[in-house]
């Protein structure tokens, strides 16, 4: 079966099918999935019977992958890769993050060099629930109207990592991780589409803006953003891959019965080369 | 004819496209700008010539931020665009008072824009304001790597390189000047892949050059030497080059991770006076 790629809904993400990713993936192949990638900002390959190995290599091919900031979630034979999962270790310790990232937010848009992509790995599901939702922020902006667009240009957004966390257990880690500025709009550097980069999560405001101004406007663009025009559900089944581009998409997890297990794997993908 | 009114004509197989319909002078809207970034990454294989246009300094630096950050060359601050630091110019001709006015007979071997640098240039942008000799050569390096054997490919696939600003001047004995330490310290060697995957097109290209490349890492000296002589006299085989002829108005945009370039000598009792700016990925590749 030749590789093919199917759109999902109006504005984002697209089905490949027809690629195993236990295989290694030529440069045709490879090339074909990046500008369908860079097109429709979130890519799902179904049926995937994949061990951690393969899961780097594939994720490799978009960029240098990075370790975590939650050490004690990482797979131990692979620090590359974070388990997002409510299986637990025989002595009761949590073996994954368990339920995380509920609000809006881009992956690592609170540090100074955000990375590019993110893949997960379903590989136990629960049979209801936990869908992860994707907004696309470049089909957001480009329906802004133009005075919001205007005032947008050369604006500066706040991130803030203690914004993502609320409880004291995180206190300490809160400390050592600072607050960051990005443009309110990046350009992707492929496409060169605009893009919204502010989110519910992480954004905590503007830079040289009043506080009821620049709360003002990020809920409305938080708001602007999260209209179902704009959004796609991933629906897991076990099997499934996902690969999203924090450049083009905001996403935020969905809860699910608890008494299910889930179990997935994640990758973090920086550009490969210092100035890419 | 793209929709913009954009047309784009290849200048060669291997790199280079004519970009025709565009004032460059004048605000370049959103759909141009996504349209020539498809053209620079598809069929320019990293080099457009917008040719015929007529642009102040601000001008060129106003379309060069559409494509990224860009770099003030500190190394040389003499050689910067009087009022306009983001440009150097690139000639030999001096102001009245003597005063050299940008970098003159520069980039003889072939280099990729610092390439030396632990984050090289992604891009720079080259604006002829007048040309009575002094061609360009650009190689295609995505053509090149495609059309190595593939053994070859395989023996280079995950090789390292060291870049050397010093090493391009002690080897070619560059009659520029004694470097301060600070200077000295902003052109330490560094090291890069042998092949390099272009974030956009994810098409592998060669990333050595005669300039700038030293040797490879983890090879012995003969090795290194062996395949870096056949890499740089294969990249550079005709059928991947592109020889620019510069005429006043033409503005060329190249794309440091998959073509590197030459400068050709001329005779220096004629006249030629470029700019160029510097175009660095923006913001962490977000």
């Amino acid at each position: 079966m030749s590789p093919s790629v199917t759109p999902l809904s109006r504005h984002l993400a697209a089905q490949v099918d027809g690629v195993d990713l236990q295989e290694p993936m030529d440069d045709e192949v490879f090339r074909m999935v990046l500008d369908a990638w860079h097109r429709y900002g979130v890519l799902r390959f179904r049926n995937q019977q994949i061990t951690s190995g393969h899961l780097k290599s594939f994720s490799e091919r978009f960029g240098r992958l990075a370790i975590h900031i939650h050490k004690e979630f990482l797979d131990p034979d692979h620090p590359e890769i974070l388990l997002l999962s409510n299986r637990r270790q025989p002595d009761g310790r949590p073996v994954g993050l368990a339920e995380t990232g509920r609000r809006w937010h881009s992956d690592l848009q609170y540090a100074a060099e955000p990375c590019i992509a993110s893949v997960l790995f379903g590989e136990q599901v629960p049979t209801i629930g936990g869908d992860t939702e994707f907004a696309s922020t470049s089909a957001a902006y480009d329906a802004l109207d133009e005075p919001t667009r205007q005032r947008l240009d050369g604006l500066v957004a706040i991130q803030s990592y203690a914004k993502t966390t609320r409880d004291g257990v995180e206190a300490a880690r809160r400390k050592v991780v600072p607050d960051v500025q990005h443009p309110a709009v990046i350009v992707h550097p492929a496409t060169g589409r605009r893009a919204l980069y502010v989110s519910e999560s992480m954004t905590r405001g503007f830079v040289g803006m009043p506080e009821a101004e620049s709360d003002s406007l990020l809920a409305q663009l938080v708001a602007h953003n999260a209209q179902p025009v704009f959004r796609w559900a991933q629906q897991w089944q076990a099997g499934d891959v996902i690969i999203w581009d924090n450049r083009a998409v905001i996403h935020r997890a969905t809860p699910y019965d608890l008494s299910q297990t889930r179990h997935m794997k994640r990758t973090t993908v920086m550009p490969h080369y210092p100035g890419v | 004819m793209h929709k913009t009114g954009l047309r784009f004509s290849p200048l060669s197989p291997a790199v280079g496209a004519d970009v025709e319909g565009v004032d460059l002078s004048r605000p370049m809207s959103d759909a141009e700008f996504r349209a020539i970034l498809h053209a620079w990454h598809s069929i320019g294989h990293g080099l457009l010539r917008f040719r015929g246009q007529s642009l102040s300094s601000e001008g060129v630096v106003r379309f060069s931020e559409r494509f990224g950050r860009l770099e003030v060359y500190k190394l040389r601050p003499e050689i910067q665009v009087e009022g306009c630091p983001e440009l150097v110019n690139i000639t030999h001709l001096c102001y009245p008072d003597g005063r050299p006015m940008g970098l003159a007979e520069s980039g003889r071997r072939w280099h990729s824009d610092l390439q030396f640098k632990a984050e090289p240039a992604i891009a720079s942008a080259f604006y002829c304001l007048e040309c009575e000799g002094g061609d360009t050569l650009f190689a295609g390096l995505y053509a090149a790597y495609e059309a190595l054997p593939d053994a070859f490919k395989q023996r280079i696939t995950s090789l390292q390189a060291v870049q050397s600003y010093t090493y391009y001047n002690d080897k070619y004995g560059n009659r520029t000047r004694n470097l301060t330490a600070d200077q000295v310290a902003q052109v330490a060697p560094v090291t890069h892949p042998v092949v390099r995957v272009h974030p956009a097109t994810g098409r592998k290209a060669l990333y050595v050059s005669e300039g700038m490349t030293e040797r490879l890492v983890g090879v012995s000296e003969a090795e290194s030497a062996e395949i870096l002589g056949f890499l740089l006299d294969f990249s550079t085989r005709p059928e991947f080059l592109f020889r620019q002829v510069h005429r006043p108005g033409d503005l060329l945009l190249w794309d440091n991770r998959c073509t590197m370039h030459q400068a050709l000598p001329y005779d220096l009792r004629l006249r030629r006076h470029m700019r160029r700016s510097t175009i660095m990925a923006r913001d962490s590749g977000i």
